[in-house]
């Protein structure tokens, strides 16, 4: 299942998250995915509008554009409402988690190990939340 | 108040973001001859809403190249990519102690880290404020964790830790 040929769009403010998040990726088996990255919310937006992407993983806190924003904007256009999102945050404030996970396809709380990373993708595989 | 509680999150962090483990009781003796935080490089990360205030970290040089490294999985980090490195850890030590001073689980927000300005006087800055120190012991190297903070009800801090 691993070997699936995903398109996926990182963001993230902060480069090595980014790379890390690839990174683990690659390392859970799915080599063959194509990343995509983004450095907040509203850069995402824009390569929306031109790249067609299966799955999303983004961060919460960043500037410019946060992922609760970019999320509500995804919602509103019929081409990116039914992106799967994979949020991933340090928030440990229940309500807030709650909102972000109600939002999201799937939430990780940061810091997460590979495993954790690996085993949401699976079940979203599972799932056919990814569309492939 | 919290020293233990975020000494906890502190090596979790660690373990799982870059992984390093902390040095046993028995190793500390060695420690000693280990490189010291010296401020040169500093993350600061700053919260507010239920609870404001600071965090700074400040690691040893050799385990600010060995944070980056490890997440990276290079041998050799570039500076820009130690401090893009020192400050996503800094963002999850903060995100995940802020909740600590927080009552009632009332939201606060955290801001995106920057690197302090070599001449930055956190002590200074934030002398009114509560803090928190915190030194980790790792088997890569040592890091300095302060807080700053100071809740909506002051009066009541901690009282449900």
């Amino acid at each position: 299942m691993e070997n699936v040929k995903l398109t996926i769009l990182v963001v993230d403010d902060c480069s090595v998250m980014r790379f890390v998040v690839q990174r683990t990726i690659k390392m859970c088996g799915f080599d063959q995915a194509k990343m995509i990255e983004a450095n907040n919310g509203k850069e995402a937006l824009k390569i929306l509008e031109t790249h067609t992407v299966d799955l999303i993983i983004a961060d919460i806190n960043m500037p410019v554009m946060g992922g609760i924003e970019m999320i509500e904007h995804l919602k509103e256009t019929s081409a990116t409402s039914n992106i799967p999102i994979i949020t991933v945050s340090t928030e440990s404030n229940q309500p807030r988690v709650d909102l972000i996970t109600e939002m999201s396809t799937s939430f990780i709380h940061k810091p997460f190990s590979p495993e954790l990373l690996r085993d949401k993708l699976l079940k979203l595989l599972e799932k056919k939340a990814i569309n492939i | 108040m919290y020293t233990d509680k975020i000494h906890d999150i502190a090596v979790n962090t660690f373990e799982v973001t870059c992984y390093m483990f902390p040095l046993e009781e028995w190793e500390l003796d060695d420690a000693e001859h280990m490189t010291k935080p010296d401020g040169s490089i500093r993350s600061i990360v700053k919260f507010d809403g239920a609870a404001q205030g600071s965090m700074v970290i400040d690691p040893s040089e050799d385990l600010l190249s060995s944070i980056a490294a490890n997440m990276l999985g290079v041998d050799a980090a570039t500076e820009e990519e130690k401090e893009g490195a020192l400050c996503e850890i800094a963002n999850i030590i903060c995100g995940n102690t802020v909740p600590l001073f927080a009552k009632d689980e009332r939201i606060c927000y955290i801001r995106p880290p920057r690197i302090a300005d070599p001449g930055e006087d956190t002590d200074q800055i934030f002398k009114e404020m509560a803090r928190e120190d915190i030194e980790v012991y790792l088997d890569e190297g040592i890091a300095n964790i302060t807080i700053y903070y100071s809740s909506e009800d002051d009066n009541d801090q901690g009282t449900d830790s």
